[in-house]
């Protein structure tokens, strides 16, 4: 709980720091992931580089994440003495709620993470890293298992640095599920607020907040939830930055992606906002491709320790060449009826909801609706696209795979607020939405 | 305002009777019964915007709640299904009464708070009414801009699409997490009964799914490093003991092997389960067990070194050590 706090104020202490002129408000659904973000990186420079114990890494992180805001607090010289006051009187004047939550809270974050994936792989892979295995061990570990090899090096290790320097504090790194998935309720608001009525646009958050899918996730520990919290985000902030590109917001689009692709390598949907903003930014061809190749080298730096070791193994997903396998699809038809059949399949029994979005994400696209609402129905029907065409390749790749009862229905688990979103958008009567 | 605490009647008999009981007499089942009351009490309230009162229901359900708790309490400390065998009460039924309250109150708070809900519902009504006639949604003279476009004629058609379908996701949701929720104030008390009583604690660590598994081994795993353990082959006996990156990811620098590829200069700790090894071990029968008292399981002293076993073949000469789970 404080360390997630901490995270909290250091990521607004950060954000203000960039973008002085923005509302705390707007801000604090953000902070986590940049906060995190600033804690993987300074964590992962200071493994690969130092000899250092694990404790004293994760202590000179949290010294540093710290310092900043007590920094940025001192020279912005902001009333903490108002911001308390108004939260003593928010506990005076409803109780119940508070208890409520609270009671919540301690329901949610008991246990350790207990999904059977999470504890095998990256909150196994945090022991690892609590014990200093360097990445090189983790390889020979790797190939001295004969059993289950892939266990150890399979899964990017952002999740699991999370996880390890909660550990190395002595709390519970579930907080950190729990208070990805208030952020991304909270982020829902934000983006319905700027379409529709105030109040509507609340409850349509809380009715998202107790959504049981992601509410099993809090406590389960997996990687999807992280993913839709750092994706969301990262939409979220291209709408705050008014579809522009300047140095600043390329360096936090940056580190999201990167961020993005280091929490699931095989899911190529980080993509996907980096498309849509060139349709969606105005500026100058020249400047624009500048722009963008800055901003993927950018990720590409930031993302090189992991693709190293990556190449290292041969058991990525896109270790063949794409193309031999899109003429392998083309020889043998009848695999890519029976991709038709489980995508569609999958669709009707888990994600009706998606399903139902689509007419409205079509009509949304034919007239032009603000740039928010054309943003999000262009992220529903990419991603659709990116997915079928990944079943086809997975078919083929890795034969059963696609038939996992859960996995499609996680894959699909972050467009779950956008379709949301798209779908509380419809309820406006007021000129200036559209 | 009455018909709110009859809603619950259906269930209430097969508190006192059994689960099932309402299906077999009246072909409705209860479940069902209960929702019809709920949609016909709603409709009335959104009709004539009746101001309720539901404090009488706060009180009930904390209430029942607390005789929920007692009776959950009573029946981890005996034995399952003690209540039923002494009072004649179904604790499932209790349940599904709490649950119902609970719907009525977020939905009657919902009401309250956001009165512009119902406008809403009545826009729904309307629309229903009047199938084949357009509707007419209100709009201010600044919004008819809308109709510069061509497609928004359509708009109002999408408008209550996405209305029914928010609200029948949303209703789901909510009644899904509340079961989810439920579920786990279950384990949250049966930790409480692990506390303050003290009563054979293996059965009830077993039910808490995989956060009673693991604490004994961790507990293992920090005081002995750097040795191998024995596991069973997976099974649907043994899905827990015999899995192996799971076991692996709990006692990490523990090296783990299946009793098929045994090398036995390598063996030092030993998995021992209920019905697990099958084949004989020699002296260490659970009577020896019973010498080294190993009656109070899940703890520090569960774990005995320095056995030598002489007659088993397998064992010859080694210092094997069992943790009993």
């Amino acid at each position: 709980m404080i360390i997630t706090l901490i995270l909290l104020i250091s990521g607004i202490a950060f954000f203000k720091l960039i973008f002085p002129k923005l509302g705390s408000i707007s801000i604090l659904p953000l902070a986590l992931a940049i906060s995190s973000a600033e804690l993987y990186f300074i964590n992962v420079i200071l493994y690969l580089n130092t000899s250092l114990n694990y404790k004293c890494i994760a202590l000179i992180s949290l010294f540093i994440l710290i310092s900043q805001s007590l920094l940025v607090f001192y020279y912005q010289r902001t009333n903490f003495k108002h911001i308390y006051e108004s939260i003593k009187t928010y506990i005076i004047r409803k109780p119940l709620i508070v208890l409520g939550a609270i009671l919540f809270y301690v329901l949610l974050s008991y246990w350790t993470p207990y999904g059977w994936d999470a504890i095998t792989l990256h909150d196994f892979r945090s022991n690892l890293i609590l014990n200093r295995y360097s990445f090189n061990q983790m390889l020979e570990l790797s190939s001295q298992d004969k059993f289950n090899p892939t266990y150890y090096l399979s899964y990017p290790p952002f999740i699991a640095f999370v996880h390890a320097f909660y550990y190395s504090l002595s709390s519970n790194p579930t907080n950190f599920h729990l208070f990805s998935h208030i952020c991304v309720s909270l982020l829902v608001y934000l983006l319905l607020r700027s379409v529709i009525d105030n109040k509507f646009s609340s409850i349509l958050g809380i009715i998202y907040f107790f959504n049981p899918i992601m509410i099993e996730h809090t406590g389960i520990g997996y990687t999807n939830l992280p993913y839709t919290y750092f994706y969301i985000s990262l939409i979220y902030f291209i709408f705050i930055s008014k579809y522009k590109l300047d140095i600043k917001n390329i360096f936090i689009i940056g580190l999201l992606t990167s961020v993005l692709k280091l929490i699931r390598y095989t899911d190529p949907f980080n993509i996907i906002p980096i498309l849509i903003i060139t349709f969606l930014v105005k500026d100058k061809i020249y400047s624009k491709t500048l722009k963008l190749l800055i901003l993927l080298l950018f990720t590409h730096v930031l993302t090189l320790h992991w693709s190293n070791i990556i190449k290292m193994t041969n058991g990525s997903f896109l270790g063949e060449n794409i193309l031999s396998l899109i003429i392998k699809l083309y020889q043998n038809k009848s695999v890519i009826v029976a991709a038709n059949l489980i995508f569609v399949q999958k669709l009707i029994t888990h994600w009706l909801l998606i399903l139902f979005t689509i007419p409205l994400a079509i009509y949304n696209l034919i007239i032009n609706r603000k740039k928010l609402i054309l943003l999000l129905s262009l992220n529903v029907l990419l991603v659709l696209f990116v997915t079928y065409i990944g079943t086809m390749l997975a078919i083929i790749q890795l034969p059963g795979r696609p038939e996992i009862t859960d996995s499609l229905n996680r894959i699909f688990m972050f467009i779950l607020p956008i379709t949301w979103v798209i779908l509380g958008s419809q309820l406006t009567f007021k000129n200036k939405n559209i | 305002m009455i018909l709110l605490y009859l809603s619950a009647i259906p269930y209430l008999i097969e508190v006192f009777k059994y689960s099932g009981f309402v299906a077999k007499h009246f072909i409705v089942t209860s479940d069902l019964l209960t929702i019809i009351i709920l949609i016909y009490i709603i409709n009335k309230i959104i009709q004539n915007r009746l101001k309720l009162q539901v404090t009488g229901i706060y009180i009930l359900y904390i209430l029942i709640s607390a005789f929920y708790l007692r009776y959950n309490y009573l029946e981890e400390i005996n034995y399952p299904n003690f209540v039923y065998s002494q009072y004649h009460l179904n604790i499932q039924a209790i349940k599904n009464i709490l649950d119902l309250f609970l719907k009525i109150i977020v939905l009657i708070e919902i009401t309250k708070r956001f009165p512009k809900i119902i406008s809403y519902y009545q826009v729904i009504l309307k629309y229903i009414k009047d199938k084949y006639i357009n509707v007419n949604i209100k709009l201010k003279e600044s919004d008819k801009v809308l109709f510069k476009y061509k497609y928004i004629k359509y708009y109002k058609y999408l408008y209550i699409y996405s209305l029914i379908i928010i609200i029948i996701t949303g209703f789901n949701w909510i009644n899904n997490s509340i079961s989810l929720f439920s579920s786990k104030q279950n384990t949250v008390l049966t930790y409480i009964v692990y506390f303050r009583e003290d009563i054979d604690k293996n059965s009830y660590i077993k039910n808490l799914s995989l956060g009673g598994f693991y604490d004994p081994l961790r507990k293992f795993a920090d005081k002995h490093l750097y040795d191998t353990l024995i596991i069973p082959n997976q099974n649907p006996e043994y899905s827990f003991e015999g899995n192996m990156p799971l076991i692996r990811s709990i006692t990490f620098p523990m090296k783990i092997a299946r009793s098929e590829n045994i090398n036995t200069s390598n063996i030092n700790y030993y998995l021992y389960t209920c019905n697990w090894p099958s084949y004989n071990l020699g002296v260490c029968n659970t009577e020896l067990l019973k010498q080294y008292n190993i009656g109070d399981l899940y703890d520090h002293n569960t774990v005995i070194e320095d056995i030598s076993i002489t007659d088993n073949l397998l064992f010859n000469s080694k210092k094997v050590a069992f943790i009993k789970l």
